[in-house]
């Protein structure tokens, strides 16, 4: 078990670098982008800033991610493979303003 | 937040029936001094396990103020372990011991009465309290901190409400022996509902370690099931709220799931033939 796990490990960090980094920022509550296209079936990661001096939270229903941001701080998170499709995502403390969606094709 | 009701009905059920089950005996006891004295031990006990759970909940909510960041979400991420293994072992504990909990307590009662350790009865409620009100804290904790944020605490605290009521009537019905309220039925339909709950919790653990790369996935995408249940309408977002299911799993996901399953069962199966050779050499003394 132990074996399968560090071999699992070290078959994800070699391609962990692979995979394609999506910059997203968070300014005034509103996301830079608000339409962002990846490739489906493919693993990819978002870097998210938060630009804003509050705290924020990403959220997708339809990707399940649910991410807390500090204020001027910035997190990555791991997402997919997704199938093709539209994802919205949204500002949980701010869902009026901040919100886009991601087209997996 | 609806499972905010259905945890706080369930476990305060327990925590009243276990107080329930003292004061019904005590109420029966000749009245006088010993009585009285008795009874207040009992409440000192109730209180005391309400204390204990209030400082548990100040506790986790000093650690949340003084945690930011990464600290902050392997901080959450260990309660929502705990609040899985505390809801299996509540499970798996009353399954066992639920059926001769009444006689065991009544046993408990009466050697404290007899003795001059009366003070064991406060001991008894305070502890079936602390539990029951340790695990209401612990599981609500996640739920809170999000209402917080986004202040809509009141309505959290409206359904722990209702699920507080609930408990309340539940235990009423049930003092009452009606018929068409199963005791069984009861118990092994909340045991499920808990323990696919507490699998859930492990099941988003694991997928929010698996997003911020500290477990692998093995594989990415162990199988496709969305075209039988998808996520993306509201029945399934609905599904996988209540269980944690998941359309494409990760291989890890699926390990954790197999694991926690295997475990559980390990354990309660451990448990029971312990049960029994315990059993066995009281009937053989």
């Amino acid at each position: 078990m132990k074996l399968l796990i560090s071999l699992a490990l070290l078959s994800n960090v070699a391609f962990a670098d692979d995979l394609k980094i999506i910059e997203l920022h968070i300014k005034n509550h509103k996301y830079d982008l608000e339409k962002i296209e990846v490739e489906a079936n493919k693993k990819f990661k978002l870097k998210i800033y938060n630009d804003d001096s509050s705290s924020e939270e990403f959220e997708s229903k339809s990707m399940v991610v649910e991410k807390f941001i500090g204020p001027k701080k910035s997190i990555t998170i791991t997402i997919g493979p997704l199938k093709p499709g539209s994802y919205d995502y949204f500002a949980d403390f701010h869902p009026s303003t901040g919100k886009g969606i991601l087209i997996a094709k | 937040m609806i499972n905010a009701m259905f945890v706080v009905w369930r476990e305060s059920f327990e925590a009243a029936l276990v107080v329930g089950i003292l004061y019904s005996y005590l109420k029966k006891r000749p009245e006088g001094a010993a009585k009285e004295q008795a009874l207040n031990f009992m409440w000192l006990g109730v209180l005391g396990g309400v204390l204990l759970s209030v400082i548990l909940a100040l506790g986790i909510n000093y650690a949340e103020t003084e945690l930011q960041g990464i600290a902050l979400e392997q901080f959450q991420n260990l309660m929502l372990v705990a609040a899985c293994v505390l809801i299996t072992h509540m499970c798996l504990w009353m399954k066992i011991h639920g059926r001769k909990m009444k006689s065991e307590l009544e046993t408990g009662m009466k050697e404290a009465m007899d003795s001059s350790k009366k003070y064991e009865i406060a001991i008894l409620s305070m502890l079936a309290v602390a539990r029951e009100g340790s695990e209401i804290v612990v599981f609500l904790y996640g739920v809170a901190f999000e209402a917080m944020e986004k202040k809509m605490m009141s309505s959290l605290v409206v359904y722990a409400l209702i699920g507080f009521v609930l408990s309340i009537g539940t235990w009423w019905v049930f003092n009452r022996g009606l018929k068409f309220f199963s005791q069984k039925v009861f118990f092994n339909v909340t045991t499920v509902f808990l323990l696919l709950t507490a699998s859930s919790l492990i099941l988003n653990v694991t997928r929010k370690l698996i997003q911020s790369d500290y477990l692998p996935t093995i594989k990415d995408v162990a199988w496709d099931t969305s075209g039988f249940i998808n996520e993306q309408t509201s029945f399934g977002q609905f599904i996988s709220g209540l269980t944690g299911y998941q359309s494409t799993p990760a291989l890890m996901t699926v390990i954790v799931f197999v694991l926690y399953w295997i475990m559980t069962y390990g354990i309660y199966k451990f448990l029971i033939r312990k049960e029994c050779v315990a059993k066995q050499a009281v009937q053989a003394a």
